[in-house]
């Protein structure tokens, strides 16, 4: 039973948590439609419902405000009173509420939250409410009755759903059915889901790992066996086998991905609502559009794209988009747009957030870094324009006075950044003055398993990962060429900044400075640019990180793999420029390289010394 | 009276929470045959096309079918018109029982209801069908 009852709490708390995700942006679409019964009962349904599990599940707090919040969204609903801004404002208060109720039951922390005032609000709103009773009272009652609203309980008149062939069932009745058909499909599905705890998904994902691993191992075995005994039917058979094992695992990795992938709409759909309450105070008329919600990202990228796209959306709000009488005064629209557009690309995923603002003045972000010190006169004018607005990426610049009070919070774009970065992706800006900034950020479809380029530097393996890798190729060491004390390598008539991968590990040369324990690397004679000199041609890998582009030099390129990354635990000091650990198919661990930490370390210090 | 604990149940919600409460209460009473609909469409569909249901236990409100609508299309459907229907029904929507009643629903139940509460319901219903 108490398993049963634990299991049922994590149940309620995904699902009451899913139903406020769900019609909390229904209001925005209320705002939009004006008086809908169809979506007011939808919204009075999703706090009717949880209301009655929380009370079977005896979380009294969550019954007390969801009572309230549904009695009063049942008055507007029988149009008993009229749903002004004030009981839109309060009953958007007790979602969140709720959800913080919720999230005390999730984090077991017993926090006392506080709803005696919660409570107080709902009552005092409905009072003021009653007293002012809905104008279309008169007019209304008797429509009501005469032709129920669909969607109501009362609806017996309305047409009955149709089902199609699907077993889906069409509502064609709500004017809002364009809007809320996909949801509608999905929750049709619902029923042949089965919810999962994530921590089971996890194990499995980790087995994967693990499985994946043992068959790289397996490939490496057999390989050798076919080396050795060509012939043999039996090494055949294995060597079938092997391969069978290979195409399946690939497909089970895949599987399991899937299995920890959500839409983006989880996030996304809160912003609507987060829009309009920003901008309003700031007599800006903002517009949200968004696209691609149903593209379906790992759930760790759920959690914690939110955060940097809050801030991105913020900014865009506070900065960008320009107060209503300046834009109309420059013939722009009255309305600013704010859009995000997510897409997957490949092994990519995709979210732009543009808007159709002011675009950066590069040339007061220049100056803004002057005069804090980060970069100097003569840095700024050998700056490019791409370089000035990436200037913004830099930690102090953005936090005090560029953002007010709203973006502010003492977060900045580094922020924003770094948190990119943590979840392996980049990101990129794209703007043009007067007419609007976009902001790209990439991210790696799964964060558990990547393909990566296998390297040898001194004997040991190092895996890169193959996503920022733009090319690899072998050069003569003659051309690696100094330059200002700096190696740089022409590429095709472009020069890229040259680094040895075994300087990037020792901390030398401007480098991020990493101390692996007995690491074979922490040789530091070799640290001279002569370091070349001992093998005739040396592979060099170029890396592209956003639009940062640099060489690595190896010994040698072993190949592709699959491979899983661990995280390393137990020891507290892990360089970081790693990003974890593998273990390759021979059962060495390999180190993987963070080759967006490298870069940043490389091109922040250089930007400080130039 | 003994329940006949092999018979087939329906659960209609559209919470799906709710449903797994309301089967966990079921299975305390020793019921192990729970199906599961989460509106009153998709439950008609169930009874019509899978049928061996012998009791329906559902909520009031949902999106597509609501519970009193489904209690109708029972009770309308000659096949199904005996079927013992039970209706979970919230603090406030008591003062509409009475549609459920003149709908012919079995009995209501007032959530939130314990395993013993539950029990109760069950009795008088199938207690009323065996008498009469």
């Amino acid at each position: 039973m108490s398993d049963d009852m634990e299991e049922i709490i994590a149940d309620f708390i995904v699902e009451g948590e899913e139903t406020l995700d769900r019609i909390d942006p229904l209001f925005i679409e209320l705002e939009e439609k004006g008086f809908d019964p169809g979506i007011i009962n939808e919204i009075f349904r999703g706090m009717h419902t949880m209301k009655g599990a929380a009370g079977f599940l005896g979380f009294q707090k969550i019954v007390d405000v969801s009572h309230r919040a549904e009695t009063i969204l049942k008055k507007v609903r029988d149009k008993e009173i009229s749903l002004e801004p004030r009981l839109v404002d309060v009953i958007l208060k007790s979602f969140d509420m709720v959800r913080l109720l919720i999230g005390n039951i999730k984090a077991k922390d017993h926090a006392e939250t506080d709803i005696s005032r919660m409570l107080e609000d709902l009552d005092d709103a409905l009072k003021a409410s009653e007293k002012n009773p809905s104008k279309t009272v008169v007019k209304a009652r008797p429509a009501v009755i005469e032709a129920p609203a669909c969607g109501t309980p009362e609806a017996h008149a309305c047409p009955e759903p149709v089902p199609d062939g699907a077993g889906k069932t069409k509502t064609a009745h709500l004017p809002s059915e364009e809007a809320r058909t996909p949801q509608k499909e999905i929750k049709n599905e619902a029923i042949q889901n089965l919810r999962i705890g994530v921590d089971k998904i996890d194990h499995v994902m980790n087995l994967t790992g693990e499985v994946v691993l043992i068959r790289n191992r397996l490939l490496n075995l057999a390989g050798g066996l076919e080396h050795r005994y060509a012939s043999d039917q039996q090494v055949e058979s294995l060597l079938e086998a092997v391969s069978f094992l290979d195409l399946l695992t690939s497909d089970m990795q895949l599987a399991v991905m899937r299995m920890r992938m959500q839409p983006l709409k989880k996030v996304l759909g809160k912003f609507p609502r987060m829009v309009k309450e920003i901008s309003a105070p700031l007599g800006k008329n903002v517009e949200l559009r968004i696209s691609g919600e149903d593209t379906e990202v790992d759930k760790s990228v759920i959690e914690q794209i939110g955060d940097p796209l809050v801030h991105i959306i913020r900014n865009s709000i506070d900065h960008a988009i320009e107060p209503t009488e300046e834009r109309t005064a420059i013939g722009k629209p009255e309305r600013g747009v704010i859009s995000i557009n997510a897409s997957q690309k490949g092994s990519q995923i995709i979210i732009e957030v543009s808007d159709d603002g002011r675009g950066i003045d590069v040339e007061k972000v220049k100056r803004k870094a002057i005069d804090k010190g980060l970069i100097s006169e003569e840095d700024a004018s050998a700056l490019g324009r791409e370089g000035a607005v990436n200037l913004i990426f830099m930690p102090g610049l953005s936090t005090n006075d560029v953002a007010t009070e709203l973006s502010g919070r003492g977060v900045g774009m580094d922020v924003v950044k770094n948190n990119v970065s943590r979840l392996n992706g980049f990101i990129e800006i794209m703007t043009k003055k007067g007419e609007g900034t976009t902001i790209r950020i990439s991210l790696p479809l799964t964060l558990a398993i990547i393909h990566a380029l296998l390297v040898e530097v001194k004997g040991s393996v190092y895996a890169i990962p193959l996503t920022l890798v733009d090319e690899t190729l072998k050069v003569a060491k003659s051309e690696i060429q100094g330059l200002l004390q700096k190696r740089v390598l022409n590429i095709r008539g472009r020069v890229y900044p040259f680094f040895e991968l075994s300087d990037l590990l020792d901390g030398q040369s401007g480098s991020p400075g990493i101390h692996l324990p007995g690491f074979p690397g922490n040789v530091t004679q070799q640290s001279s640019p002569g370091a070349v000199e001992d093998s005739a041609g040396r592979y060099v890998i170029v890396v592209a990180v956003a639009d940062s582009r640099f060489c690595i030099g190896v010994d040698s390129l072993l190949g592709l793999q699959e491979v899983v990354i661990k995280s390393i635990t137990g020891s507290s000091n892990v360089a970081p420029c790693i990003l974890g650990a593998t273990i390759s198919g021979d059962g060495k661990v390999i180190l993987i390289m963070d080759l967006g930490h490298i870069a940043r370390s490389l091109f922040d210090k250089e930007r400080a010394q130039v | 009276m003994n329940l006949d604990t092999k018979m087939k149940i329906l659960v209609v919600d559209d919470f799906s929470t709710m449903r797994r409460i309301v089967k966990n209460i079921l299975k305390q009473l020793g019921f192990e045959r729970m199906e599961e609909a989460e509106d009153g469409q998709q439950a008609y569909n169930k009874l019509t096309s899978e049928g061996g249901f012998q009791f329906v236990v559902s909520d009031w409100n949902m999106p597509n079918m609501d519970g009193l609508d489904l209690l109708r299309k029972v009770r309308a459907n000659p096949e199904l018109k005996d079927m013992p229907f039970l209706m979970i029904t919230a603090e406030a929507e008591k003062h509409k029982v009475i549609e459920a009643i003149k709908a012919g629903v079995s009995n209501y139940v007032v959530k939130p209801f314990t395993a013993e509460v539950l029990k109760e319901k069950l009795d008088k219903i199938f207690e009323k069908r065996a008498q009469g």
